[in-house]
């Protein structure tokens, strides 16, 4: 029966670096002193990320059309988060039917709380529409209470309306597939990065002499 | 049209692809798309799990081959198993 260690390894967990690779790709890594690792991480992770991006355009990140791709995709952090923020807040619109607003007018929006989730529900502005803010009167609750919001919504392009266009064109079959490919890519391989940050592999310490010390590293494959 | 409205009207479409906001339309070249995807893989996933930095290079080249290589397999034995063996069988 072998006899217990006289010293415990060292733990191996860094808060952190856990807490760094979350925020930022890489980050973690360069946190522990290993700045190799972390840039080379980053560029990696954010190659893919924004790859994706430059290939299926801001579609590849939604986290209401595509919810079980982004639950991978957010594995990269803030930085996907934000992008689905933009792309929810920016650039979809709500799909109310009613006159388009006129120059001096405003245009007639009505919608309730439930339509507002279900047949009007935030969507990509499609080709021949365009994108605008306008004041639209929702019935709250049963419908009894009706209140004025200002919300996005998507407006068939006008004859004459020449510069007038989606903010962002929505992509499709191969190309969305490889672009929200290429992000979801990224999200996992981010999540391996922080579980290294955060449980960095040990190796046992050699039997003591001075100055050699083991190093905390990555480990094989 | 005249010359300066056919420049106009070119340089307006090509103005009305924003980067990271629209698609590529790469719809023709799609598979080709895959290659720098397994050598960003091979970038983030090496640098986490080599032990050494100084052998990082050579094992990233090695492991971008090597998912490239097994891609290539996949869809060599997906045409195979599709055009020959399940005829064969069925």
């Amino acid at each position: 029966m072998s006899e217990p260690p006289k010293h415990h390894p060292p733990h191996g967990l860094n808060v952190p670096a856990g807490i760094g690779a979350m925020l930022f790709p890489g980050l973690g890594h360069i946190i522990r002193g290993e700045p190799k690792r972390g840039i080379m991480a980053a560029i990696g992770v954010l190659g893919m990320f924004f790859g994706g991006m430059l290939i299926g355009g801001i579609d590849v990140v939604d986290s209401r059309e595509d919810k079980w791709w982004y639950y991978g995709e957010a594995f990269v952090g803030p930085i996907a988060w934000g992008v689905d923020w933009a792309h929810q807040n920016q650039f979809k619109a709500y799909g109310i039917p009613g006159n388009p607003p006129e120059a001096g007018e405003a245009g007639v929006f009505k919608s309730s709380d439930r339509q507002l989730q279900s047949e009007h529900a935030l969507r990509s502005v499609f080709p021949g529409e365009r994108r605008a803010v306008v004041d639209v009167e929702v019935a709250v609750g049963n419908g009894v209470k009706v209140e004025t919001r200002r919300l996005p919504v998507a407006i068939p392009v006008q004859e004459g309306e020449t510069d007038a266009g989606p903010p962002n064109n929505k992509s499709l079959a191969k190309v969305n597939e490889i672009g929200t490919l290429y992000a979801l890519c990224a999200g996992m391989l981010n999540l391996i990065v922080i579980l290294d940050a955060l449980f960095p592999t040990l190796k046992p310490k050699l039997p003591t002499s001075a100055g050699n010390a083991a190093k905390d590293g990555g480990g094989d494959v | 049209m005249s010359d300066s409205a056919v420049l106009t009207d070119s340089l307006v479409r090509t103005l009305a692809y924003t980067p990271f906001i629209d698609p590529l339309d790469l719809h023709g070249a799609w598979f080709w798309l895959l290659l720098p995807l397994a050598v960003l893989i091979a970038i983030a996933y090496k640098a986490v799990r080599v032990p050494d930095m100084t052998s990082y290079v050579r094992q990233t080249v090695l492991f971008s081959a090597q998912i490239i290589f097994g891609i290539i397999g996949l869809y060599v034995a997906a045409i195979v198993t599709l055009n020959y063996i399940l005829p064969a069988i069925l």
